[in-house]
């Protein structure tokens, strides 16, 4: 089991590796390429020092051996200062907000869901319905910079760009849960109702057990695993968010400098972020699958 | 002697799924909604007294007005102008990104259900392998190499969203395989396509349906966040993407450039969903029992 996700993952890395490659290697020009012609010696020495000059199945080995240790080399726009240094810098920020925005989807949802199962066709039933449609049809870096207006522009209540501290967390924190909370309401409500009218419920409530009661010990228990599975595909939703949601706040974490290299073009970013990214989503995944596997002893292999 | 019938219906009188349909409301609000949306798209630029790029900077930034009914932009351009433009755009996106990817999951899905063995390992697999790549990420590398072009886009959405296309038909021409009109089929002698065109194909309708009205909000969606990270539509276009990002540039002194491209995208993405949802409860085999 362990063996066969880790060989996922390093398939999935090496194909998403192999395509930025690829991609990265049609673009026309090179980073050395100049308006105004430079000596033909010089040109040589930089691209000799770059391994430039070499085949192209011979860059893309070294770039392969490199990428698997996690060096993707010099950033551009940033001399003297690694990729792997910027993610070692920047992906904390990036990992503590998107931790906070998946602890308030629970928080919100799991209450919501519940209420709503337990009365379908209750207002907490119908918030939960207009949250799900408006959750899906307001994207993010609306809902930023929406929030970014009311609260911190107008109503100055929260700072509008910055990290510093808790105070600069809330508003994108609830930008990024919008989403994650939306669908996850949405799932505990539909698998709590299932589980709801099974058989064993039925039985425990025609023996008189409380109904709270019902919900916290016996109910629970059984849609803990489908939400613990969906929450590996919630992590890319949080993270796309975080591209946008960064740049709108202004916070130093590593969605906002994807961005930030996307439009100044500097590739070997582009290339180890898209790396990087791709681990973390497969890895965040499988860890979520394998919990939930392990949780529901019915998908347990014997 | 006649062929069984390649649809299955109720005997005599409208198909179920329209007599559910027809009283749904909310069918009917997004469905009209988004006609008028689609027909303002189209018919609006020619309406207006201004163009998409006609600069006036003699009124830059002005709130809306008579003269101008969602403002004006940086650079005096009309608001409303540009996001009539931008919703053919943005509409053009959607739908292209759902007819793309309904071609090609079709033919995916179809082929892997019908044909079965090794043909549908193989392809499952690859379909499989692919949902676990973070395409998104692809995406902007894409867009990256190959520019910010609108076709460029209609290609990179639908070779991404092809992916749940191909597993909803696969199942459900699996599931179909199995009937007996297509049996029947087989027996008179009709050959792999031509069950395929006239006997399975008409019965996936349903969920085809369903699923790329669901695909139009995300390539929607899609869309306008590679606008608004600078990699979607690019000058003279516009999208609503294109226009939230220059809103978001000022969005303390100016707001309503933001909002007006942004009400657009929130309206279109709701009636979307609320249409695909409609259709899946009026359509979808598992909540109708037999079709």
């Amino acid at each position: 089991m362990l063996a066969r996700s880790a060989a996922i993952v390093i398939v999935v890395a090496w194909a998403v590796a192999t395509a930025t490659f690829i991609l990265m290697r049609m673009t026309p020009g090179g980073p050395f390429s100049r308006d105004r012609k430079i000596p033909a010696a010089v040109q040589q020495a930089i691209e000799h020092y770059y391994h430039l000059d070499e085949p192209a199945w011979k860059q893309y080995a070294r770039y392969l051996g490199a990428a698997a240790t996690g060096r993707f080399g010099p950033s551009y726009d940033q001399p003297g200062v690694t990729v792997g240094e910027v993610i070692a810098q920047r992906f904390p920020v990036s990992a503590v907000l998107g931790v906070i925005a998946l602890a308030i989807s629970l928080t919100l949802a799991f209450p919501l869901g519940i209420a709503a199962a337990l009365k379908p066709g209750g207002w907490p039933d119908r918030i939960n319905a207009t949250a799900a449609s408006a959750g899906v049809a307001i994207p993010s870096f609306i809902l930023a910079s929406l929030l970014l207006y009311v609260f911190s522009l107008k109503l100055r209540l929260f700072p509008g760009s910055g990290w510093y501290g808790a105070a600069s967390a809330v508003l994108p924190a609830i930008s990024l849960s919008a989403l994650p909370t939306a669908y996850l309401a949405r799932l505990i409500r539909s698998e709590l109702s299932e589980v709801l009218r099974s058989d064993f419920l039925r039985t425990a409530r025609a023996k008189g057990v409380a109904p709270w009661r019902i919900v916290a010990v016996h109910a629970l228990r059984h849609i803990l695993a489908p939400v613990l599975a969906f929450l590996g595909p919630q992590a890319a939703a949080v993270m796309t968010g975080s591209f946008v949601v960064e740049l709108i706040f202004d916070i130093p974490g590593l969605g906002r400098d994807f961005v930030y290299s996307i439009s100044n073009r500097n590739y070997p970013m582009i290339m180890g972020l898209t790396v990087f990214y791709t681990v973390l989503l497969v890895s965040f995944n499988l860890i979520s699958d394998g919990v939930a596997r392990w949780l529901d002893p019915r998908t347990r292999r014997p | 002697m006649t062929m069984a019938p390649t649809q299955i219906r109720p005997v005599g009188g409208a198909p179920r799924w329209w007599l559910r349909m027809r009283r749904d409301r909310a069918f009917w609000f997004a469905f009209i909604g988004l006609m008028l949306i689609t027909i303002i798209a189209i018919v609006g630029p020619w309406l207006s007294p201004y163009t998409e790029s006609e600069q006036d900077l003699y009124h830059t930034y002005a709130p809306p007005s008579a003269r101008h009914w969602m403002g004006s932009d940086a650079l005096g351009r009309d608001l409303l102008t540009r996001v009539l433009y931008g919703g053919r755009i943005s509409l053009a996106v959607g739908a292209m990104g759902a007819l793309v990817s309904l071609l090609i999951g079709v033919t995916v899905g179809g082929v892997a259900g019908l044909r079965g063995g090794l043909v549908e390992a193989a392809l499952m697999r690859l379909v499989d392998f692919l949902y676990a790549v973070p395409l998104l990420l692809v995406v902007i590398a894409l867009m990256v190499v190959t520019g910010p072009r609108l076709t460029n886009i209609f290609i990179a959405l639908g070779l991404v969203y092809w992916l749940q296309m191909a597993r909803v038909v696969r199942v459900r021409v699996a599931e179909l395989k199995t009937r007996e009109f297509v049996e029947a089929a087989r027996a008179l002698g009709a050959g792999f396509w031509r069950i395929f065109r006239r006997h399975i194909l008409p019965n996936t309708t349903g969920v085809v349906v369903v699923t790329a009205t669901f695909m139009i909000p995300q390539a929607i969606f899609t869309e306008s966040f590679l606008s608004f990270i600078g990699l979607g539509v690019s000058i003279p276009h516009a999208s609503w993407g294109t226009l939230a990002s220059e809103g978001r540039d000022a969005l303390l002194s100016h707001p309503h450039l933001l909002a007006f491209p942004a009400a657009a995208i929130c309206l279109t993405m709701f009636l979307f969903q609320t249409l695909g949802e409609s259709l899946r409860a009026a359509l979808d085999p598992r909540q109708t029992g037999n079709d």
